[in-house]
């Protein structure tokens, strides 16, 4: 026979196993979805700075217009400079520098759309933001993790 | 996830494990019991801990992602611009560079471990964009080598 002190204690006992194996399993689990988050956000943050850099390396070795050049070299050159990570402060710089690339991207644009063009036709920023939107995919909506942005995004795959 | 059915079946604690082969059947029965409530507690108890140190741990692999798709398919989109007209081989791959880098593809569970850690190519790449980063340079060299 078991007496009633020690069945109190073996239910605390299988009660405090139980719950500790319930927290770890829901840690493991949320650390899992947070990642999944984490690299889909990521993606599609910085897909659109991708396109701004390819095309300005395209543009670097094809023309020979000087202004061009040197536009597209200061849009790779900031580029660089931003930060890849989450960090708070690395997000308010993320998207300073965002603001800036594109406004610059911009000005490229309308140097390389003006005639005479070398060769080729014309390029807008509307192209890079629907190919933007077909590769990484639309917002979808909120999640509850802090992403630093005003449009943090679900739907994982 | 485990579901807690999964966990909570019959032969959880089953006969050949170490907390069972000692125990009289009121003990187990007393174990499943409570076991079970501390579980359900527990699971509830942590909540989100952990999604934003998982989330701020991914961030810069998805990141580093976006921005070599982008530079790959901004690269051929960039061409196709250029010489698309004279080369239709380049429209082809500008399209199917879209497709097989689109988001659905690149974060795939086929291209990570259970752990969500990438299965890099020998050189430490994605697979699919390890692939693409090659045919991007050949198409410069042709391109742009005089």
């Amino acid at each position: 026979m078991i007496d009633l002190e020690s069945v109190l204690n073996l239910e605390e006992q299988f009660y405090r196993e139980g719950f500790e194996e319930g927290r770890q399993e829901n840690l493991r689990h949320n650390l899992l979805e947070g990642k999944q988050y984490g690299l889909q956000v990521g993606f599609q943050r910085y897909v659109t700075v991708g396109l701004m850099k390819g095309a300005c390396e395209v543009i670097l070795e094809n023309s020979s217009l000087p202004q061009l050049h040197k536009t597209a070299r200061s849009i790779i050159d900031m580029i660089e400079e931003i930060p890849m990570d989450n960090e708070e402060s690395n997000v308010v710089k993320y998207d300073k520098n965002l603001t800036k690339v594109k406004n610059k991207f911009r000005l490229l644009l309308m140097a390389y759309n003006r005639p005479p063009r070398d060769k080729g036709r014309k390029l807008s920023f509307e192209d890079i933001d629907n190919i933007s939107k077909t590769v990484a995919g639309d917002v979808q909506g909120y999640i509850e993790i802090e992403t630093n942005t005003t449009n943090p995004q679900v739907d994982f795959w | 996830m485990t579901s807690v059915n999964d966990i909570w079946t019959d032969d959880f604690y089953d006969d050949t494990s170490s907390h069972a082969q000692n125990e009289s059947p009121e003990v187990k029965k007393l174990r499943y019991s409570h076991s079970k409530r501390g579980y359900l507690d527990g699971i509830t108890s942590s909540k989100e801990e952990n999604l934003q140190t998982g989330f701020n741990a991914s961030f810069p692999e998805g990141s580093t992602l976006g921005i070599k798709v982008g530079y790959i398919i901004g690269t051929l989109h960039m061409l196709s611009v250029l010489y698309g007209e004279d080369d239709k081989s380049l429209l082809q791959k500008n399209e199917q560079a879209k497709r097989e880098l689109g988001i659905s593809k690149i974060l795939s569970k086929s291209e990570f471990t259970e752990n969500c850690e990438l299965i890099a190519s020998d050189s430490g790449e994605h697979r699919i964009i390890d692939k693409w980063l090659h045919t991007v340079d050949e198409l410069k060299k042709r391109y742009f080598t005089n």
